[in-house]
């Protein structure tokens, strides 16, 4: 009996030390699957982070290629942020008007861009879509994180608009505009600046302007209302009669206005904002990027980013 | 008769002894099968993939930062190769060049392996990445490209 009992104590004993061992290696195994699951997706993500940012590089190689006024100088748009610890200082350049030969040319680069990648960069189970060619239409910048608007009503022609989307944290934070204005060509400055109407307040506008020739050179700064309209008029002779008009407060409670009349020029604009918490970019909204990957359903959509 | 009984009585439980033995091997081997299944099946080391993966992408995107996809120069990219791989990597790239012509046009693939010679066909775990790149001439695109990588260990 005492042998029997002896026996089936082993017999258990060994029983039980392969099923732990079975548990453990079942335990192990599928741990390791769900492992190699998630190492799976997270491949996928950066494949799709990757195959996104060399989307998103093209985009703004092509933008600082043939914008940029090194190659193609007679279309420019360049754009800076320098940020400080107590405020931003965003400055957008470009030539007014551009010429539409060669901006056509760069509409038609970035179509030919987009077809490209959406055709040849999409792999098994990626999808690629992107709005990349809308980006030359109206060439919107959205300087975040303050929402404040630059754009035009068609890029290249004699038209921009700045405009600070809420009261709060975009009107609120700008301290100033900083314009600095070249005529080119033949066109000569000769006489000075004239506001009307002004309307004083704490909105610091300060006004360069110069030509090619140097002869003279035009500076005003004034602080004008955030709520209340004010404008600039600097005239120049030319050709033809010319001037470039600073409107204030006409679009929306402290938005700018430039309209440039008949004359050529190039023209900084500078954006002095007291810093709020997020990093300073300039977002182009109208240029989407969107890939996805349809298995695992990983998706990276967003816009272009400039800085 | 007594003997005919203890012989039988032997027999059985011989018959029994063998059963009980079979039957524990069976289990035990059947469980160390199980066993040496779900670890092995286990066993293959889905982070080196991923590092790899990585790694490929980091390649490309420093090789087009740099300018040198942008080259389409066979030797530069193979030099680049030799810096950037560790001695036990071996990789392959290759570059689709199109121009544009009323529809994308392939105008020519360029085909770079490090080690020379070194066989992506061959049943290592490859991993690949990919990405493009434009290049430029008198300020318009000139040509659209495909840049792709194969990357394993040796």
């Amino acid at each position: 009996m005492r042998i029997k009992n002896k026996g089936a104590v082993m017999s258990s004993i060994a029983f039980l030390v392969l099923a732990s061992l079975l548990s453990l290696a079942y335990l192990y195994s599928s741990s390791s699957i769900s492992i190699r699951s998630l190492v799976t997706q997270n491949l996928i993500a950066n494949k799709i982070y990757y195959n996104f940012h060399a989307i998103l590089r093209g985009t703004i190689r092509i933008i600082e290629e043939e914008l940029g006024g090194v190659t193609n100088p007679e279309i420019q748009l360049n754009i800076s942020v320098d940020e400080q610890p107590d405020y931003s200082y965003v400055s957008v350049t470009e030539k007014i008007p551009q010429e539409m030969v060669s901006l056509q040319g760069f509409r038609d680069d970035l179509g030919k861009y987009e077809q490209f990648v959406e055709t040849y960069m999409p792999e098994s189970n990626v999808e690629i879509d992107t709005g990349i060619s809308a980006l030359g239409e109206s060439m919107t910048l959205v300087i975040e994180p303050y929402d404040i608007l630059y754009t035009h009503e068609r890029f290249g022609q004699r038209e921009f608009f700045v405009i600070p989307e809420n009261t709060e944290n975009s009107l609120g934070k700008v301290n100033g505009y900083d314009f600095t204005i070249k005529f080119l060509g033949a066109w000569r400055l000769t006489s000075p600046g004239a506001w009307g109407p002004f309307k004083s307040g704490d909105l610091r506008i300060s006004v360069s302007a110069t030509d090619e020739f140097g002869t003279y050179t035009y500076e005003t700064t004034e602080y004008v209302s955030r709520t209340e309209a004010s404008q600039l008029k600097i005239d120049a002779s030319g050709p033809t009669g010319g001037y470039v008009r600073v409107r204030i407060g006409y679009a929306a409670p402290g938005a700018v206005t430039l309209e440039v009349h008949e004359a050529e020029i190039t023209i900084t604009t500078s954006l002095n904002l007291t810093d709020i918490p997020g990093r300073t970019e300039v977002d182009l909204p109208d240029g989407k990027i969107n890939v996805v990957e349809t298995l695992y359903n990983i998706e990276k959509n967003d816009t272009v980013r400039m800085t | 008769m007594e003997w005919v009984v203890k012989i039988s009585k032997i027999k059985t439980k011989g018959f029994v002894f063998t059963l009980d033995a079979l039957f524990a091997a069976i289990v035990t081997v059947t469980i160390i099968a199980a066993v040496y299944h779900s670890t092995s099946t286990a066993q293959r080391d889905y982070f080196v993939e991923s590092q790899l993966a990585a790694f490929a992408n980091d390649i490309l995107v420093i090789l087009e930062k740099d300018g040198t996809l942008e080259s389409l120069n066979s030797e530069k990219i193979e030099r680049a190769l030799e810096d950037a791989l560790p001695e036990n990597y071996a990789a392959q790239i290759k570059i689709d060049s199109y121009r544009y012509e009323e529809g994308f046009l392939l105008e020519r693939t360029i085909v770079i392996s490090y080690p020379i010679g070194a066989d992506a066909t061959m049943p290592y775990d490859i991993v690949r990445a990919k990405n493009n790149f434009v290049t430029f001439s008198d300020g318009k695109i000139r040509r659209y490209n495909i840049g792709e990588i194969k990357l394993w260990l040796r």
